[in-house]
């Protein structure tokens, strides 16, 4: 399954239509132009990422082709355009071409430090579902919870919340469904206990990516663009997140049973889990909370959260755990996706494009809380329509090179501040049924309307915005 | 890009079947797949060649009617790449032995259901084996979440993403 694709249930090119075709060749209309009709000064190089900014928009906007295979796009487009390794016309010297990016800086991308992040991520969620210690674990921790249906309802959000802070959203949200698909069966199509139970799951997962730096792409995306004079350690991250997403959680349960109430009060569950006894699987029992340990106290021990992400893939590797065959089905297309984003980053800041158009904008008259609200505002609007990862990848670099122009923003935390809240703010786009894969997996049950989820969805969206911009003001941990 | 589609086919020579088991397979044209009755080998064929590799999968097929026999269209089925992995259900009062033999042997049949059959019990069948060829074919199986079994298809989500 597309992890990460948003039109894919309906498909781009089912319904073309003129203006779609338009917008899609504007990026070439840009190349086109000359430089001489911008009102303010570019150089060649400039130019041509414009261009290149604008097909990213484009294509990761539209989807007419797969949001990874536009990431790869990006990555060769950037090498053969505004690199040193440019097709030879492109390259030769002329007045005001400006300065080429040295081509493995595109190439690089795809091994960036948070692409090594999540391959360890990866492996630990990987090997953690092969011997079902995911699912077993996830049938114990529910079992406990009594036969009130709220409690149950509680319960399972907490479970899926907890697990997605180490695993894959859409992963976490596939895994608790079928878990939860017997207690669902167990409600008449009509009950609205039924609804939020299948919501529940998706949000839970949406918050619980958010806790931690290997939750959600879009964390280390963030990180990736944290200052080097002012980086965030992977507890700094989790003391301020981990708080918030659990009373984000108990808050959408409360208005989960409040918006519907269950007309089935008590809900028997017949779960039982019974943990694999097998060498390999007690190495992931043991690996697994080692390398969370370890990602927590980085800078006690001093080995970097990228390089502790490595230590299972090496286990997993050496071991047999993970196999080859395991390995094919991991989703490299999220990786991709992220070193596209890093790729266009990277350009938008060699290419020297990113200060130019800073410099247009006058942003140091701005005000930092203002800039906080309203750039929040704004990639949460962005994120509930297009792809979570594809909206960090546009946003966050834009935003990191506007953040030192900000005045005010050294008094509320610096640019970190203003990252985080955009980076969290991905994750909280999740108002309708194509926000996240997450919203479309539970969407697929049935039974459930666009308006109840935009009910619950917003809901979630708008009390989140709120508590993030006072916990990352008064209460962040930098 | 388009999502790709799926035909549940029957093969009968008797009207009052197609006409019975296309009303019992109702909830599935309801959502998305396409139910195709026909009344012998020769139309089922020509239907077949009209669908893209893999889009048929489900058919249930009587064994005695006039021209062709059902076990061999079936094991033909098996033998063509477009079709071998399609679920195949025999759907008959009167196979043989020896047929029988090979419609598991040969067509490797996935169900042989006696006539008469129940209602309940093919709309069951149907939703047990379209689960398990979407979930085998289908880049996005979820979106047959609704009529399937919903429970199965998130699991093999899951483990599609290791």
């Amino acid at each position: 399954m597309n992890a990460t694709s948003k039109t894919a249930t309906k498909g781009f090119w089912s319904e073309v239509s003129w203006w779609r075709l338009v917008i899609m060749v504007l990026p070439l209309v840009v190349w086109a132009l000359p430089l001489t009709i911008w009102s303010f000064p570019m150089t060649v190089v400039e130019h041509r990422m414009l261009a290149i900014l604008l097909f990213a928009i484009v294509f990761w906007v539209l989807e007419p082709i797969p949001l990874f295979a536009t990431s790869m796009a990006l990555i060769l487009l950037l090498i053969l355009t505004i690199s040193d390794g440019a097709l030879l016309p492109l390259r030769t010297s002329q007045p005001n071409l400006g300065s080429l990016v040295h081509y493995t800086e595109f190439l690089h991308t795809l091994a960036a430090p948070a692409v090594m992040l999540f391959i360890g991520g990866f492996f630990l969620a990987g090997a953690a579902s092969k011997y079902s210690l995911d699912r077993n674990l996830a049938r114990i921790l529910v079992k406990p919870l009594g036969q009130n249906s709220s409690m149950v309802l509680l319960g399972i959000m907490g479970v899926t919340c907890f697990f997605s802070f180490w695993m894959a959203n859409t992963a976490t949200t596939a895994m608790m469904l079928s878990i939860a698909a017997p207690i669902v069966a167990l409600y008449a199509m009509d009950d609205p206990g039924r609804v939020a139970l299948l919501l529940g799951i998706p949000i839970a997962s949406s918050l619980g990516g958010i806790a931690t730096p290997v939750g959600t792409a879009m964390n280390a995306i963030g990180l990736r663009y944290m200052p080097e004079s002012q980086t965030i350690s992977f507890l700094q991250w989790c003391a301020l997140s981990v708080p918030f997403s659990m009373i984000m959680l108990v808050a959408s349960w409360a208005a989960l049973v409040r918006f519907f109430p269950s007309r089935q009060k008590q809900i028997e569950i017949n779960l039982s889990g019974k943990f694999d006894q097998s060498g390999h699987a007690k190495i992931v029992y043991w690996v697994f909370p080692l390398t969370i340990v370890l990602w927590l106290t980085s800078t006690f021990h001093g080995i970097n959260i990228y390089t502790v992400a490595l230590l299972p893939v090496v286990v997993f590797l050496s071991t047999g755990v993970i196999t080859k065959n395991d390995m094919k089905k991991m989703s490299w297309d999220v990786l991709w996706l992220i070193a596209g984003g890093f790729a266009l980053g990277a350009g938008l800041e060699g290419s020297g494009l990113i200060k130019t158009l800073v410099k247009v904008v006058p942003f140091h008259e701005f005000n930092a809380v203002t800039v906080l609200i309203f750039g929040g505002l704004v990639t949460m609007g962005v994120a509930t329509v297009m792809s979570h990862l594809a909206s960090a990848n546009l946003l966050i670099p834009v935003m990191a090179a506007v953040a030192p122009q900000i005045q005010g923003l050294g008094n509320i935390g610096g640019v970190p501040t203003l990252i985080y809240v955009i980076a969290v703010n991905c994750s909280l786009g999740m108002a309708l049924p194509i926000s996240t894969p997450c919203n479309a997996l539970a969407f697929a049950a049935g039974g459930i309307t666009n308006k109840q989820m935009m009910k619950a969805g917003s809901f979630v969206s708008i009390v989140g915005f709120i508590l993030l911009i006072i916990a990352a003001l008064f209460f962040r941990t930098w | 890009m388009t999502q790709p589609v799926y035909t549940i086919m029957c093969v009968d020579d008797e009207r009052e079947v197609l006409t019975a088991v296309e009303k019992d397979l109702e909830v599935f044209a309801d959502h998305g797949f396409t139910v195709e009755p026909c009344s012998s080998v020769t139309e089922a064929r020509s239907v077949l060649e009209a669908m893209e590799p893999g889009q048929l999968a489900l058919i249930f097929c009587d064994h005695l009617m006039p021209g062709v026999r059902g076990v061999d269209f079936l094991i033909e089925l098996a033998q063509n790449p477009a079709t071998s992995r399609s679920k195949k259900v025999l759907l008959t009062g009167q196979a043989g032995q020896k047929e029988t033999i090979q419609a598991i042997n040969l067509a490797h049949i996935d169900q042989y259901i006696p006539k008469p059959w129940s209602g309940e019990g093919l709309r069951s069948t149907a939703k047990t084996l379209l689960t398990d060829y979407i979930i085998a074919v289908d880049e996005n199986p979820e979106r047959f979440g609704p009529v399937l079994d919903f429970g199965k298809i998130m699991e093999a989500i899951h483990e599609r993403n290791l």
